[in-house]
């Protein structure tokens, strides 16, 4: 160690100088006050020894003003004093002194102090090297999850959630809590909403996000269905999460035009479907174990279905909200969340109001951070146009020439849904994109109505309610499940015209056929009865045959063609 | 939080018992609770009697101990669970996968 000797009597000074060098350490010797300052100034010394009488600044001094210089965190000052008053020696601890040796100095008492000092000195470097190191992982980690953070929100991206039939709260490292919030609009019109919550909080939480957000999107771009969507993301979490991590999720489908709601709730609290006119709600329980629990096989997916007005309006939230806590480790809970959405029914923004007042229930600000929450209403119907404007001159391209023809039958109908089939092979002909949402609208209303009301015989005056509707979406549900026979045949015919193209759907179903006429005139007056009225209005042609078992709709296209 | 646990005398089952909250904290000591059994218990009992509370990730726990006791096959009761915890048993229909007792 370096030493600092500061000792007006020479004697004392030398003596105590051969000590602590034939000790093995460096020694630097002041003969006062102002001279200990500027060799401490000058040697940096780890500990030192001072003389209480000197002339000039006296030890108490000198302490002082080398404890205030110094930027060392911490150095020992021994003081050396003759003087043997209580007080005296209590004023060297007062003064920034750590300790004291009378004088005459006793060798093996000197050494001793010395030694534990130096234990101290080196205690004290371990501590410092350590916050350093500290403070540089940290520094590191904070850089790479802001890193992280901007790779992750790229990929996680919020979609449409900026739409103005949407509030939502989420905190900006929500991603790091394990949430996630996505909203799209889906190809045949309206919106399909997702929120999932993953256990746990960190990276692990969040890497689930990627391959959850890249499936929603890239399958509702495509025109997929909730069961086949969550089929498809239960089994990669399955595969890719760790057993023990999982996650929680409601998604939504909005159809705007419809005015209908479907939503599958798989482990997340209860979401809330309000009427905002009659003050009436109902709760979305979940119905299935979270995602990434329950292998492939054996996943299954049941949606349910409500009328969903433009006086409606649907809240869901995560479990942040109910286990947020106040000062005494109360939960918020579902009750209070139940009467706060009483009391804010009919405002415009009720997401701002609770939290509003669940930072206040915590009395702290960032207790919020955990918190997911999504209100939603019914999109304005030019929400669903979706038509990109890639107009690529009037080269046509893919499969503007071409047929299409797929028979499904019995168990195939309830596995497979060939809508996103079709249309991917449809829009390789990228002249026909901005037409995307019609032609996707009439095939699936075709496709539907042949495998609803042809295959299954389901009567579509039962949707007029919104029990009606749950019970509809239950009975299809097991109908398809129970399916044996029958079949649907899906033609597509995509010939070139002068101006664009024709698009001719047939499709002919096994089922007993209908009243066309008596369905058209009741249809119209109606938004239940096989959508009839929207197809009459999207194509240019509609002819049922063999009793409305067979139908052929004509779609014709052309290049730059205002949409509106 | 405390984490207790049981083996019958035949080794045959294991009752482990959470006291208070059953959250992150209890990680360490529910693992160690079963995973210091070998061979794996045919029954296992995870009593919630004095069990306040559990969070998302003490439902992560279970699933954890469910796989190490043979997943599918396995045969895991949770029982004393209170209302709250029953809830949010249900919530997450786990009594699709552990017999609530």
């Amino acid at each position: 160690m370096k030493i600092l000797i500061a000792d007006d009597n020479t004697t004392d000074r030398i003596i105590l100088s051969r000590v602590l060098e034939n000790l093995g350490h460096e020694v630097i010797q002041a003969l006062d006050g102002a001279l200990a300052v500027s060799q401490f100034t000058e040697h940096d010394p780890d500990l030192v020894l001072l003389d209480v009488l000197m002339p000039g600044y006296d030890g108490y001094e000198v302490a002082e003003i080398i404890k205030e210089q110094s930027n060392r965190a911490w150095f020992p000052i021994i003081f050396l004093t003759s003087l043997t008053e209580a007080s005296d020696l209590a004023r060297c601890i007062d003064a920034g002194g750590d300790d004291f040796v009378s004088k005459p100095i006793n060798k093996i008492i000197i050494k001793a102090k010395i030694d534990a000092f130096e234990r101290i000195i080196n205690l004290y470097r371990t501590v410092a090297e350590q916050q350093e190191k500290i403070a540089f992982h940290n520094e590191h980690l904070i850089q790479e999850q802001e890193a992280a953070k901007r790779i992750f929100n790229n990929i996680a991206h919020r979609g449409c959630l900026e739409s103005e039939n949407i509030n939502y709260h989420l905190s900006p490292m929500s991603i790091f809590n394990g949430d996630l919030m996505l909203a799209a609009e889906r190809p045949m019109g309206g919106m399909r909403l997702l929120l999932a919550d993953f256990t746990g909080h960190g990276l692990p939480a969040a890497i689930g996000a990627m391959p959850a957000s890249e499936i929603f999107y890239g399958m509702t771009l495509k025109g997929f269905s909730i069961p086949d969507l969550m089929v498809e993301m239960n089994k990669r979490l399955y595969g890719v999460l760790p057993r023990g991590i999982f996650c929680c999720v409601i998604v939504i489908d909005i159809d705007t035009r419809d005015q209908t709601l479907t939503i599958w709730n798989a482990g997340a609290p209860d979401s809330y479907l309000i009427n905002t006119e009659t003050g009436t709600f109902e709760s979305i329980s979940s119905t299935h174990l979270p995602l990434g629990i329950q292998s492939p096989e054996k996943f299954e997916v049941l949606c349910k279905g409500y009328e969903f007005t433009p006086s409606h309006k649907l809240i869901a939230v995560t479990d942040g909200i109910i286990e947020a806590e106040d000062a005494n480790g109360q939960m918020f809970g579902e009750d209070r969340l139940l009467q706060i959405i009483k009391k804010e029914l009919c405002e415009e923004n009720i997401c701002e109001a609770l939290i509003k007042d669940v930072d206040e229930f915590c009395g702290r600000k960032e207790q919020t951070d955990d918190v997911s929450l999504l209100e939603v209403s019914l999109p304005s119907i030019t929400a669903e146009e979706g038509v990109s404007n890639s107009s690529q001159g009037n080269q046509l391209s893919g499969t503007s020439d071409s047929a299409l023809c797929l028979r499904l039958r019995g168990p195939s109908l309830a596995n497979f849904d060939p809508i996103p089939m079709v249309m991917q092979t449809l829009l390789t002909c990228s002249n026909l994109q901005p037409h995307r949402a019609r032609v996707f609208t009439v095939l699936s209303e075709l496709y539907n109505n042949a495998l609803d009301h042809g295959v299954l015989g389901l009567d579509s005056q039962m949707k007029s309610s919104t029990s009606g509707f749950a019970n509809y979406y239950k009975k299809r549900a097991q109908d398809l499940e129970s399916l044996e026979g029958g079949f649907v045949d899906v033609s597509v015919d995509h010939q070139p015209t002068e101006t664009g193209g024709k698009l001719t759907f047939e499709l002919t179903d096994s089922g007993s056929g209908f009243d066309v006429e008596r369905l058209l005139k009741e249809g119209i007056k109606d938004y239940s009865g096989r959508g009839l009225p929207l197809l009459l209005n999207l194509c240019d042609s509609i002819d049922y045959l063999d009793g409305g078992s067979r139908v052929i709709a004509c779609y014709i296209w052309s290049f730059d063609e205002e949409l509106d | 939080m405390a984490v207790t646990s049981a083996t019958s005398t035949d080794g045959t089952s294991l009752t482990i018992s959470i006291e208070g909250r059953f959250d992150f904290s209890a990680h360490q000591a529910f693992r160690g609770a079963y995973e210091k059994v070998s061979p794996v218990p045919g029954h296992i009992s995870v009593d919630m009697s004095d069990t306040t509370y559990l969070d998302s990730s003490a439902l992560g726990m279970l699933l954890l101990l469910r796989d190490h006791s043979g997943g599918d096959s396995s045969n895991i009761r949770l029982t004393g669970c209170n209302e709250d915890i029953r809830k949010i048993l249900t919530i997450s229909n786990f009594e699709q996968l552990f017999e609530i007792v």
